[in-house]
């Protein structure tokens, strides 16, 4: 199954690279950004096919490895196979 | 006295700590290899700055999950001290050995300069205990995510516990560091994660000789 991982930085968190990507997009005259945040996408094709299994392997991974949870929360969204 | 270093591929400041160790301790430290899994009975493990694994992901993280970590774990466990320099405090943090987050600097540039470090009263630790409080250092730093983080409550936690070890003057403050932290102890004050390098103001070439104080008092402390 694929599974696509979305992390960003939690709500409170300082985000100076989001700062300083909207202040750019707002010098090119696109300055009716209210909020913009900017996170990191993991995907994968795990090779099982019981859903309950992935999102169990998925949220594993992200305990233990892709997400820091001082300062990320992370989505997890499993895509069904072509 | 006997010292380790922690080495990963990445770490570049592993010969400097060496160095600077051996000057203090006339004793060559032991280098301790990531895959390695036990760790002998040492007085101090140095985990040194650079960039393990490319700072992919996050800095810190794929070196916090090495073989090594189980051993540096138990080494902790048992009281022995560890100091975790620059890179080496990303990893102490990524470990949970400290507590907080090291974020990308304010200004998103990578910061190379000499700064002031303003000692704090801390818990009893054999780091900066030498040192008194209010007393004002010099050490460099070199990094492009220095900025610590911490929730309110942590942050007040770590002040009302002492577990401030350095901070910027709060005018210096070089990265956006949550209440100007520069270094942090553990709750039991054994282990040090501090963005500055002392191991690179340890003879009059560097300019300021801070480093190799602060060195020398960290080794008087741990011999007792």
């Amino acid at each position: 199954m694929n599974v696509i991982i979305n992390i960003f930085p939690k709500k409170d968190v300082l985000n100076p690279e989001a700062e300083a990507v909207k202040k750019s997009l707002s010098n090119l005259g696109f300055d009716n950004i209210d909020k913009l945040s900017l996170g990191k996408q993991i995907t994968m094709k795990i090779n099982e096919k019981n859903k309950k299994i992935v999102q169990k392997l998925a949220y594993d991974m992200c305990e233990k490895l892709l997400v820091n949870s001082v300062i990320e929360d992370y989505k997890i969204t499993i895509l069904r196979e072509n | 006295m006997r010292t380790g270093i922690l080495v990963f591929p990445g770490s570049n400041c592993d010969r400097d700590v060496m160095v600077a160790l051996q000057m203090s301790t006339k004793k060559k430290p032991l280098k301790i290899w990531h895959k390695d899994t036990e760790i002998p009975n040492l007085d101090l493990i140095v985990i040194p700055g650079g960039f393990s694994f490319g700072d992919y992901l996050r800095c810190g993280c794929i070196a916090a999950k090495s073989p090594i970590i189980n051993a540096l774990k138990d080494h902790s466990s048992r009281g022995g001290a560890i100091l975790g320099i620059c890179n080496g405090f990303q990893i102490l943090i990524e470990t949970k050995l400290l507590p907080g987050a090291l974020l990308t600097n304010l200004n998103l540039k990578f910061l190379c300069k000499e700064v002031s470090l303003i000692t704090q009263n801390t818990l009893n630790n054999p780091f900066t205990s030498g040192l008194k409080p209010g007393l004002k250092i010099k050490l460099p730093i070199a990094h492009n995510e220095g900025n610590y983080f911490a929730s309110s409550e942590l942050l007040k936690k770590l002040e009302d516990n002492g577990q401030i070890a350095f901070k910027y003057p709060s005018s210096e403050n070089p990265n956006g560091s949550k209440n100007d932290i520069a270094a942090v102890l553990s709750e039991n004050g054994r282990v040090l994660g501090m963005m500055p390098h002392p191991e690179r103001s340890v003879n009059k070439f560097h300019g300021s000789r801070d480093g190799k104080m602060f060195f020398e008092l960290l080794l008087d402390k741990l011999l007792g």
